[in-house]
């Protein structure tokens, strides 16, 4: 028996190798170089690293411009969250309710989240510039003759229509798990004792989904921290810089303006304010789980 | 046990083909470019090329064979550039795969000069056969990459449509002041033509072209456009106070008030404004000949098609002389290429410029002009025989100091800040205040 339980555990670690290589290969090491990168002055392409301790963070947090991109980011992310989750939830709803054809508009409502977000910039910003526009013009809307995309205030809101359209298919599927497990009983029992539709929904279904609600909600605030392809393609940042969302701050920061170690710190920036506002709404969810 | 070696084996399948899945997808051959394998005697020498000039991939494939044939003991592998130029490039020297030739912009190679190859050390003999475009190249007097072409931009105009407003004996020439473009613009939009376009949500189009004339040869010659640099980095110049800003921005202000996108500005990209100029829906284009080959396909296209240097200046004479610069240079890598990797790159460096196919896919297939003594192909892009006259003519205005000193991130900060002038955001004294401030931001 104890043979056994020792040779059991070797097999154990031997399957987790190949993917603990992987998993050091691309995640870890990259992350641990870009760190050091952060304390340097690199060119970005030979092995000349000059240190120069924390330069680079006090660049970065006197560079108005990361924290403005930080400010719209954030505003961004508030936006996408709170749009994406609520239509994911209201299709998850329809889509485990009685209705035709589940299987086949399960399908379609899942296509936004196939296409890549390179596409779906670019389609989108056909939609925007020339589709949108040339309705307003034929439709005599004044607020549609004009593309979104070059005004400052309504990009962002073209930012936020196409973030939630993808994302929100995505979410819809986990909320679709998640309802799914809903105890019919009780939302029976909920209307026997004379609740409305709304007050089930609120007072039972509600709390028996905050565990996809809790998962949701993390996946997307991560997504719209790290948007990347969307912003370049439907914006590229523009107009005039005012939608570079913070991923594509720190790859303009890298690859226009050719300053490496500012970069990294910018990007470990990020990664630390993404992990501790993760961490927090994921703790706070998790507690007020219904465990069943 | 049977079960579990399946499984066993199914995971570190799947691990390991992940792994590979994280390589360089165009070198699927494990190659290391070691001294070893070049010093096999009587073997072919392998070199790669990587090229920035994107949309020809095909072409460029069938140039690089047709070169193997010619030269049978160099076998030449293309490295696509994608969509992201330098950052793919930059993966390839950290992946220790650093491509033998590049065509590279003029900011990577006075940036990384110390990683190529000196032409100048090594004394290549045909460089003097090079015309113009040279000195975007040369770094402390060393020439570090040889201009596969010289693009210049300014005024286009469709001289159909001119014609059409003006009569068979209007020449285009004789707007040589801002004044005369202003009456020219003015006199195309009363005759029911739509007079111009600039292609204004190009922020990069705005800040380097444009934007150029503000450090060329308008503040001087080259000692004076450094000091005009040089006092704007210590914060001792007032662009406001400028001439030449002040004409430069009058001149936008007339560009952007006969804007046939005038509504909305930033809407419309090059493509379109392409198509609207090469068709005859506009009579005249700031922009680039470059744009040819957007507009050489397109249906419809007129055939007298020219450019003229944009008159910012009310004095006839400041506005003598087209800008024109060499955009991309060929550079071989010294730093991880060995020595006979290095000769056959300048073999390759030597075909592309002075072979008869070399010179035909730049001059023609890409259709830029060639700086070089000997010229093969009849170039037809009639936008750059335009930029070919003023080159043979000696009527060049001399934008090299700006293109060799600006920050590469010059476009990316400035460029929006001219968007928002247009847009009306911003006035002009805002917009010189924020020019002033990226210069002095530099350390």
């Amino acid at each position: 028996m104890v043979g056994n339980k020792h040779g059991e555990r070797r097999l154990i670690l031997l399957f987790f190798v190949p993917a603990i290589l992987v998993w050091l290969g691309i995640l870890i090491v990259p992350f641990f170089y870009g760190i050091f990168i952060s304390f340097t002055q690199w060119d970005g392409l030979g092995n000349d690293f000059t240190f120069v301790g924390l330069r680079n963070y006090l660049t970065i947090f006197g560079d108005s411009k990361f924290l403005d991109s930080l400010l719209k980011t954030s505003i961004y992310a508030v936006a996408v969250v709170i749009v994406s989750n609520v239509i994911a939830i209201g299709l998850g709803l329809l889509l485990t309710s009685a209705l035709k054809g589940k299987t086949f508009f399960r399908t379609a409502m899942f296509t936004p989240n196939i296409i890549g977000g390179l596409i779906l910039g670019y389609l989108w910003k056909f939609i925007f510039n020339f589709g949108l526009t040339a309705f307003g013009k034929s439709g005599g809307i004044a607020w549609l003759e004009k593309s979104w995309l070059t005004s400052s205030a309504y990009a962002m809101v073209a930012m936020i229509i196409v973030a939630s359209w993808q994302l929100s298919s995505y979410l819809m599927i986990i909320y679709v798990a998640g309802l799914a497990n809903v105890p019919k009983e009780l939302l029976e029992a909920a209307y026997i004792d004379g609740a409305g539709k709304w007050s089930a929904f609120k007072h039972v279904t509600l709390p028996m989904i905050r565990s996809s609600f809790t998962v949701c909600v993390f996946l997307s605030i991560v997504r719209c921290f790290m948007v990347f392809d969307v912003n370049l393609a439907l914006t590229g940042g523009g107009p005039f810089n005012s939608t570079e969302l913070i991923a594509l701050k720190v790859y303009n920061t890298a690859f226009t303006s050719m300053k490496f170690g500012v970069a990294q710190a910018e990007a470990v920036v990020l990664f630390l304010i993404v992990t501790v506002i993760s961490v927090l709404q994921t703790y706070f969810s998790m507690k007020k789980e219904v465990k069943a | 046990m049977k079960k579990r070696s399946i499984a066993l084996f199914m995971a570190m399948m799947l691990g390991t083909t992940a792994l590979g899945g994280c390589g360089d997808a165009g070198n699927d051959k494990s190659q290391e470019k070691s001294a070893k394998q070049s010093e096999a005697s009587g073997e072919q020498v392998e070199i790669t090329f990587y090229s920035t000039q994107a949309g020809v991939d095909n072409e460029t494939v069938a140039l690089l064979d047709e070169f193997t044939k010619e030269n049978p003991d160099i076998k030449v592998e293309f490295l696509p550039c994608g969509d992201d130029q330098l950052q793919a490039w930059l993966g390839l020297y950290a992946a220790k795969k650093a491509p033998t030739v590049a065509l590279m912009d003029v900011s990577v190679v006075t940036q990384y000069h110390s990683y190529f190859y000196n032409f100048s050390e090594n004394e290549v003999p045909w460089v003097d056969d090079i015309v113009t475009g040279k000195e975007y190249y040369t770094v402390d007097g060393s020439l570090y990459a040889i201009p596969a072409s010289v693009q210049g931009f300014g005024l286009m105009y469709n001289n159909r449509v001119l014609k059409e407003v003006f009569g068979e004996d209007f020449d285009i020439h004789s707007v040589d002041t801002r004044d005369e473009l202003e009456k020219m613009l003015d006199d195309i939009d009363a005759s029911g033509k739509a007079a111009s376009t600039i292609t204004l949500n190009a922020d990069w189009a705005l800040a380097a072209h444009l934007g150029a004339l503000l450090y060329s040869g308008y503040q001087g010659d080259e000692t004076a456009q450094m000091a005009f640099i040089d006092r704007l980095k210590k914060g001792e110049a007032s662009l406001a106070d400028d001439q030449v800003y002040n004409d430069l921005m009058d001149t936008l202000d007339i560009l952007s008030e006969h804007n046939m996108n005038k509504a909305d500005p930033l809407q419309i990209n090059q493509e379109m404004n392409c198509e609207a100029f090469a068709t005859g829906k506009v009579a005249t284009y700031f922009q680039g000949d470059w744009n040819w080959m957007m507009m050489s396909g397109v249906e419809g296209r007129d055939e007298e098609l020219g450019m003229i240097p944009l008159p910012i200046s009310n004095d006839s004479e400041q506005n003598v002389g087209l800008p024109m610069s060499s955009p991309k240079g060929y550079c071989i890598d010294a730093s991880q290429n060995t020595e006979e990797q290095q000769a056959a790159g300048l073999k390759l460096v030597e075909w592309l410029c002075n072979s008869e196919k070399g010179q035909d896919f730049m001059g023609v297939t890409i259709g830029s002009t060639l700086p070089f003594k000997d010229v093969k192909v009849e170039n037809p892009n009639a936008l750059a025989k335009s930029t070919q006259e003023y080159m043979e003519k000696g009527e060049i205005k001399d934008i090299r100091t700006f293109t060799v000193n600006v920050p590469s991130d010059y476009w990316y900060v400035v460029g929006p800040y001219f968007q928002q002038y247009v847009a009306g955001e911003l006035d002009r004294q805002g917009l010189a205040k924020e020019i002033e401030s990226y210069w002095t931001s530099l350390e």
